[in-house]
């Protein structure tokens, strides 16, 4: 019942949400495999200790991230948990965004997860069953103005998760995403000031920002053998700012 | 919130998914109150099942639409452990509702039992738990919060009431108090199903099967535990509110 001994894949894990619940699958017991385009991943993953590895991979190539979740998943002898946790984020308004930005913000925050459920899929139906979680954002159904390349992103994020749990739930594989609120991390910090901590802080009921552990202890439950019943959801983890 | 030394009070909590629901807390460390309406057989049975956990069980019997009913239940509570930590609004009715009718029998008790008696507990509760500093509470609704239910209207408004109540509890005792909701599909073949309706059941879920009490346990647990999550619903349901559409997969 318990996820010792099981394998995953964590994206965007060199920092951030991605390390934490990387560190957290380990205490559990788990084998984690941290996939990042920064070569700090490897230290990273070496400092967690045995249970972590460490390999190199930009999202954006598709060959390349193809090769990559193919080479792990047979290194690891099968999967249990895919986390499709890395994205980016970056503000400008709508009216200047250039396509090119669009286009990138697209490859590595969705069609990055599309591949990756691609390449983890068969190994999960021939185990019996598996996790699948994608981090999608608050944004995916508030978000302000200078988002709209990244709510986009987002709420596909939640539509694609919708339909992968309808085609891969007779397989007993459950795919759902998490949409946290405001987080304190690194992504996004050269757009932040301490007056905008105050009103992101504001809009949470619970009066503070998300931790990154808020969230891994969302992504580690959805993982758990006794949620498997939970399929095509999306879990907000926004202390109260978002309720639907 | 750790579970580890609270008192959780559980309505509806000596039998089916209510009981498991005592159960899994005790687990984690819980003292339960176990409130039961007509179950007292079912309620001292599960209160020795909590026990076993070597914590604190306290069957008290209250019908939740009734106000004076849980103000005693609450004091009790009180006088045993000291205060309530977590509630869980789990009592339910759940009875064949004809609409046009001509008798409102139905219709008022799935609004006493639904509406009336989740805000009766969480009213009665709730000023403790501010002036302690803490407290969470989960309340349990299903997806006829969110479709209809021919022939259930009574409970289907009962369960969205449920919805927004959440939402207004989490909202008017936050910061110190979360409250969430979980949305259950279907969990325990009910008593009246034959073999025939229990698998069309099952196969309109993407899953192809039924949930079982011990994962609708585990859902009520993380929301109780996960400290940033507030005013939310939860679905686990195996997918059966899009399973409608298995038939259009081709």
């Amino acid at each position: 019942m318990s996820l010792a001994g099981r394998a995953a894949i964590v994206t965007g894990a060199a920092r951030g949400i991605g390390l934490t619940l990387a560190r957290r699958l380990v205490d559990r017991g788990m084998r984690v495999t941290l996939l990042d385009r920064d070569p700090a991943v490897r230290a990273r993953a070496e400092s967690i200790g045995p249970l972590a590895r460490g390999r190199v991979v930009d999202l954006r190539d598709i060959d390349e991230t193809r090769a990559v979740a193919a080479a792990t998943i047979e290194e690891m002898d099968g999967l249990w948990l895919l986390v499709n946790n890395a994205g980016v984020f970056e503000k400008t308004p709508l009216l200047e965004i250039d396509p090119s930005a669009w286009d990138s913000m697209m490859e590595i925050n969705v069609r990055s997860m599309v591949l990756l459920i691609q390449v983890a899929a068969p190994s999960m139906i021939a185990g019996g069953g598996g996790r699948i979680v994608n981090q999608a954002s608050m944004a995916a159904k508030l978000g302000t103005p200078g988002e709209a390349h990244y709510a986009a992103s987002k709420a596909a994020v939640v539509a694609l998760s919708r339909i992968a749990a309808h085609e891969l739930g007779p397989h007993q594989i459950t795919v759902n995403s998490v949409c946290p609120g405001y987080v304190l991390t690194e992504m996004g910090a050269d757009t932040r000031d301490p007056r905008q901590i105050a009103q992101w802080t504001a809009t949470s009921p619970l009066g503070r920002l998300a931790t990154p552990d808020d969230i891994a202890a969302a992504v580690e439950f959805l993982a758990s053998d006794d949620a498997g019943y939970i399929t095509g959801e999306s879990l907000n983890v926004s202390g109260g700012a978002c309720t639907w | 919130m750790q579970l580890d030394g609270k008192t959780a009070l559980v309505t509806g909590g000596a039998k089916r998914v209510g009981r498991v629901i005592s159960l899994t807390l005790a687990e984690a460390g819980a003292n339960v109150v176990i409130n039961y309406n007509t179950s007292a057989d079912e309620a001292d049975a599960t209160a020795a099942e909590v026990e076993a956990f070597g914590v604190g069980a306290l069957p008290v019997a209250a019908d939740v639409g009734d106000y004076g009913a849980v103000e005693a239940m609450v004091d009790a509570a009180t006088t045993r452990f000291g205060g309530v930590d977590v509630l869980v609004n789990n009592a339910s009715s759940f009875h064949a509702d004809p609409f046009p009718t001509t008798d409102l029998t139905v219709w008022n008790q799935a609004i006493s039992t639904l509406v009336n008696g989740p805000f009766n507990c969480t009213n009665l509760v709730a000023p403790s738990m501010l002036e302690r500093g803490g407290g969470a509470i989960v309340s349990v609704s299903d997806l006829s919060a969110f479709e209809a239910w021919p022939g259930y209207i009574g409970h289907a408004v009962g369960k969205s009431a449920i919805l927004a109540m959440t939402r207004q509890f989490a909202l008017e005792l936050a910061p110190t108090v979360r409250a969430n909701a979980v949305v259950f599909g279907p969990a325990l073949r009910p008593h009246d199903y034959d073999d025939d309706r229990y698998q069309r059941t099952a196969d309109k879920t993407l899953l192809d099967r039924w949930g079982t009490p011990e994962e609708m346990a585990h859902a009520v647990k993380y929301l109780i535990e996960a400290d940033y999550v507030t005013g939310e619903y939860l679905v686990i349901d195996g997918g059966q509110r899009f399973g409608h559409r298995k038939a259009e997969a081709g």
